[in-house]
């Protein structure tokens, strides 16, 4: 797999302030990289300038070989956009929209098979101000599609909408990745993340503190799982596990597992102390702790 | 620039421009009601009679009664005579009569002492009323037989045009001309805030290219409206300029200069502008002087002379006057080198707008 997108070292300011202070990453053909993190951490800089939109301060960017600050029409053509906030002309109907851009990327797609992509054939015909916040979404996507492009931005796809709409554009994007297309995501759902991405850059303040796939970070910043008891009414574990259990809530005890042999011992205390168990749960680390602990840690710092 | 982005744009632009309400109403239905407001006012080659209060305060006399045969046969007046010993100004307040003439009691004893006269009632700041004072006492005169003055009952057209809205239909393409400012300045902060310039990009379609489909439009649009202009001018009110095919076209090459120039600054006051409302505010700004100030609607000779040196700096005065002599008087000759200049001030600024707006438009 080739890279695609390579990054060294990118900075970009905005006066005294620092917006993204020497960040490098690469992103292979036909994977969805995924860039993480809070509002602010300056995603949105980063594909900006990997969309060719903004400027950077200094560094190194390739994408698809060529610098994106001396975007040539070829540039457009192999690439394709869903920006963030989205938005398009209000009396404008998703199908002309589409006429509009196929023609001028002179591409060979047909609106319909676009609208088809994205489950939008319905709303062919509707305004862009009348669609609702996700069709909106998914006509962008369409948009960006539009081109038949070896590589996808996709910055905040779902942000802003309800779970149905946020379900239904992964679905899209889901599709997409079937399709072997290059996807470039920033998010800041964690489970959007995971769910999706092959590989993952976790960036907070500028800098990127980790990269991997969703399940090598887990595995590299997980502290532990927790095995999570819940016992019947006038019932305590503290008697049987004292340095482990901690009551979290009334009746409902939780344990710290670091291996299978923490479980098995646990587990064998349990069943020889007799004790009255309703329910027995093991909890594992996802994304979400990690980039929680990850970025609330350096949250702390700063 | 790529020509089929262009003209995809254009085909776009038209399309959602045929689904807004304002955009067919003033491309179609404002010069049309435009046009027969004027045509409708202006549309008789007869001028209307002003209303006259007149009041004898002394004995009738043959000198009175030739000065009301003077008024009357003038053909200029509806003639009120209000009694003796009434308020004049009382009367012509109540009636709506804006000028009245009196005679004094001693006005027959003192014509033959060739020391008479009469007292003239008017608003003072009421300049139509103020330019029949002399021709009533030309008709007096002439009335008492007194001297030998010239009364002029019916204007005589420097033109040879047969009726005023003629003289209007270049104040009305001047118009069209200066709409050109607001078609820009509302887009720009617009598709600013919405950042539908980044989604245009996207499609490859760059700043020079919209600017240009979308100028494209407007000169379309604006020749449409013109064309509406002089088709209800000709149909309904029989208007009849005496225009050659060549300044057919020196008025076209007029009318696309006049809207590179006011598109140019409408562009620049959407561009300097933070939001559509101070957008709308710097457009109105400019405007409405312009409108006022250039001839479009009142002659610039009526003006005192600061404002008269006003609309000398205002361009749509030159694109007004260049019309009135092209399409009014047939007169090409002296107007090429400013129709040249003005050609020139449309390209250079139009250049120099759409170089700011593409290094100050992102995306």
């Amino acid at each position: 797999m080739g890279e695609i997108i390579k990054v060294n070292n990118l900075k970009k300011s905005y006066g005294k302030l620092s917006a993204v202070r020497g960040i490098s990453f690469h992103v292979n053909s036909g994977e969805v990289f995924s860039l993480l993190g809070p509002n602010g951490a300056g995603k949105t800089t980063t594909v900006e300038i990997l969309e060719g939109v903004r400027k950077r301060t200094s560094g190194v960017v390739s994408v698809l070989g060529q610098d994106p600050e001396r975007i040539t029409e070829s540039f457009r053509k192999r690439v394709g956009i869903l920006p963030q906030d989205f938005n398009f002309l209000e009396r404008c109907t998703a199908n002309e929209a589409l006429e509009f851009y196929i023609g001028s990327l002179d591409s060979s797609l047909k609106p319909d098979e676009l609208l088809k992509t994205v489950e939008l054939s319905d709303k062919k015909n509707v305004y862009f101000s009348r669609l609702s916040g996700g069709q909106k979404q998914k006509l962008g996507i369409a948009l960006a599609l539009s081109n038949d492009p070896e590589l996808i931005f996709l910055d905040e796809p779902t942000a802003g909408l309800d779970p149905l709409s946020r379900r239904s554009i992964q679905e899209v994007m889901r599709n997409l990745r079937s399709l072997g297309k290059t996807i470039f995501l920033t998010t800041h759902y964690l489970e959007e993340a995971e769910k999706l991405a092959d590989r993952v850059a976790i960036i907070n303040f500028g800098m990127i503190v980790d990269e991997g796939t969703p399940e090598e970070l887990v595995q590299k910043n997980k502290t532990s799982d927790m095995l999570v008891v819940t016992v019947q009414d006038g019932v305590s574990l503290s008697g049987v596990l004292p340095s482990l259990a901690r009551e979290k809530s009334k009746g409902v005890y939780e344990m710290p597992i670091k291996s299978n042999d923490d479980l098995f011992l646990v587990l064998d205390s349990i069943s020889k102390s007799r004790i009255p168990v309703n329910n027995i749960s093991l909890v594992r680390e996802n994304l979400e702790d990690v980039f929680m602990r990850i970025v609330g840690a350096e949250e702390n710092e700063s | 620039m790529n020509l089929k982005r262009i003209l995809l744009y254009l085909r776009l632009h038209i399309k959602l421009f045929s689904r807004t309400r304002s955009g067919p109403f003033f491309l179609i239905i404002f010069p049309v009601i435009l046009m027969l407001l004027f045509g409708s006012i202006f549309g008789s080659s007869s001028i209307g009679k002003e209303s006259l209060a007149v009041q004898n305060d002394g004995p009738s006399s043959a000198y009175i009664t030739g000065s009301l045969k003077a008024i009357n046969e003038s053909g200029l007046f509806n003639v009120y005579m209000v009694p003796a010993g009434q308020s004049l100004s009382s009367y012509m307040k109540s009636n709506s009569v804006s000028i009245g003439i009196s005679f004094p009691s001693n006005f027959s004893a003192n014509l033959a002492n060739h020391s008479a006269g009469v007292q003239y009632y008017s608003e003072p700041g009421d300049q139509a009323a103020s330019t029949y004072e002399p021709v009533l006492i030309n008709l007096i005169l002439a009335g008492t037989g007194s001297t030998s003055a010239i009364v002029t009952a019916q204007p005589v057209s420097v033109s040879g045009l047969g009726k005023p809205v003629d003289y209007y239909i270049p104040a009305l393409i001047g118009y069209t001309i200066i709409n050109g400012i607001f078609s820009m300045v509302y887009v720009v902060p617009n598709y600013r805030k919405d950042r539908i310039f980044r989604q245009l990009s996207f499609a490859n379609l760059t700043k020079s290219e919209w600017l240009t489909a979308t100028t494209l439009f407007y000169v379309v649009t604006t020749f449409l409206s013109d064309l509406i202009i002089f088709g209800i001018g000709v149909l309904v009110f029989g208007i009849s300029l005496q225009v050659t095919l060549l300044g057919v076209a020196l008025s076209a090459v007029v009318i696309v200069s006049g809207l590179l120039l006011f598109t140019a600054i409408g562009l620049l006051a959407g561009l300097y502008t933070r939001d559509e409302e101070s957008a709308a505010l710097a457009a109105n700004v400019i405007f409405f002087p312009m409108l006022f100030l250039s001839g479009v609607f009142y002659p610039i000779s009526v003006m005192p002379g600061y404002l008269q040196t006003v609309a000398y700096l205002l361009p749509l005065t030159y694109f007004n006057l260049t019309l009135k002599s092209i399409l009014l008087y047939n007169s090409i000759g002296p107007v090429l080198l400013q129709i040249g200049l003005m050609v020139l001030a449309g390209i250079v600024l139009f250049g120099l707008s759409a170089y700011i707006a593409t290094k100050k438009i992102e995306g």
